[in-house]
């Protein structure tokens, strides 16, 4: 009953959020940036200004939504985006991961889809405040350094939309281009959201059984000197660093995955003086390692039902190996999302 | 600079594949006329720019940026840089 008034308000919140998204944007569009343009009238100002109003904007937004319940966030390693001139490279698995990174990011340039510039709702804002176009062709990797080298923060989304629902990373080489032939180091951002809401061709009325729950992990840089150079072209280069990449977030989302399973085996387990980073991940959970009993068994089963709708039999051989170890849960969560949605 | 106008057909397809394989790290054995460039060959298209400047540097001959869009398999690239007509005029 509670589950259902909760789902219930979010699904009502969710759609606030979206017309609030876009009556936002059309008042943007039709009252701010002409004010804006009639009273900063250099150029260069002017899209400082409108891209500050933006992070403002954003801000509130994000702020509204974890407000009203739709979402919560937690975000590691923020004062790493506090630079200058960061090419910041992060993956996409849902709509809203742009407004938290341009929320987060001071003076944020974006490389943004050509459909944004004529949809009424985001025209305004990705014109005002002089984005660049992903369907500028072969211009785009020059304008993209162009503007990393005039100090700002430019903000890439390297699979060049939001990711496949099995949750594997495929990166283009557009931003490992620009990372190499600029000569920049990377800012890797790695974004989690649990449950997925809002993926590729989600309905946004389809809202998860909680309210989602973000995490924003800025990684060190990654130094673009060890991809460079040993007399590697640049389309060579290139090719290293994505398939690094790949592998970095492929990795890292791993890592956050396993944390997340900890954190449930600690929250359903009532396990109070154990913290998530006491847990190996490879360690039996039954046993020897963690000590964990049938009932804790049974319990973690009803777990895995509700939050990731996993239903394990009793009997099967499979359910044994999967209770392995923090790994092999993390690896049976991950597979059931490839198989629920092909 | 590489003088192709003397090369036979067979000749120009061999120093095709091996520039390709040695600007993009790619398995010579693998290659072949019909290979698709974008498809079979992982090129995208800031590879296909740097391949087109590089012929240039190499053979000293501008390819037409309609004839250069149309390539799609080596066995193009090899008839491109083979008909005069595709060059574009000075």
């Amino acid at each position: 009953m509670r589950e259902g008034l909760s789902r219930g308000w979010r699904v009502l919140a969710t759609g606030l959020s979206f017309t609030v998204f876009g009556v936002g944007g059309l008042l943007l569009r039709v009252v701010v940036f002409p004010v804006l343009n009639v009273f900063v009238r250099e150029r260069r100002k002017r899209v400082a200004a409108a891209r500050g109003v933006i992070r403002v904007v954003f801000r509130a937004f994000v702020w509204m939504m974890q407000a009203l319940g739709v979402l919560r966030y937690e975000i590691v390693g923020a004062q790493r985006l506090e630079r200058n001139g960061l090419l910041i490279l992060a993956n996409h698995p849902t709509l809203i991961d742009a407004v938290f990174l341009m929320a987060l990011v001071k003076d944020a340039d974006c490389v943004v889809k050509g459909r944004l510039w004529n949809n009424p709702f985001t025209r305004g804002s990705v014109r005002a405040a002089g984005y660049i176009n992903n369907d500028a062709g072969i211009g785009l990797v020059n304008d993209c350094i162009a503007s990393l080298r005039s100090g700002n923060n430019l903000i890439i989304f390297p699979e060049g939309t939001r990711s496949e629902h099995d949750g594997l990373i495929a990166l283009k080489r557009g931003a490992a281009n620009i990372a190499v032939r600029g000569m920049r180091d990377v800012t890797p951002v790695v974004i989690r959201c649990d449950p997925v809401t809002l993926g590729k061709g989600e309905k946004w009325w389809r809202v998860p059984p909680r309210a989602a729950h973000f995490r924003i992990d800025v990684g060190e840089d990654i130094p673009i000197g060890r991809f460079i150079g040993d007399g590697a072209t640049d389309a060579i280069a290139a090719r290293r660093l994505t398939g690094y990449l790949q592998h970095y977030f492929t990795k890292e989302l791993n890592t956050m995955l396993e944390q997340e399973v900890k954190e449930m085996i600690i929250d359903v387990l009532q396990l109070e003086d154990v913290r998530p980073d006491d847990i190996d991940t490879d360690a039996p959970l039954f046993g020897e390692g963690l000590g964990l009993d049938s009932i804790d068994a049974l319990e973690l089963g009803v777990a895995l039902q509700k939050r990731y709708g996993i239903s394990l039999s009793a009997e099967a051989e499979d359910t044994r190996r999967h209770f392995a170890s923090v790994r092999a849960l993390a690896s049976l969560i991950e597979m059931s999302k490839s198989n629920k949605r092909s | 600079m590489v003088s192709i106008a003397t090369m036979s057909k067979d000749e120009l397809y061999a120093w095709i594949v091996d520039l390709l394989a040695e600007m993009f790290e790619l398995d010579k054995s693998k290659l072949s006329l019909q290979s698709n460039l974008y498809v079979d060959l992982d090129i995208d298209s800031i590879d296909a720019v740097d391949l087109a400047v590089k012929l240039k540097q190499m053979t000293g001959r501008r390819l037409q940026p309609e004839v250069f869009k149309a390539v799609r398999t080596i066995e193009d690239v090899v008839n491109a840089l083979s008909d005069p007509g595709s060059e574009q005029a000075a």
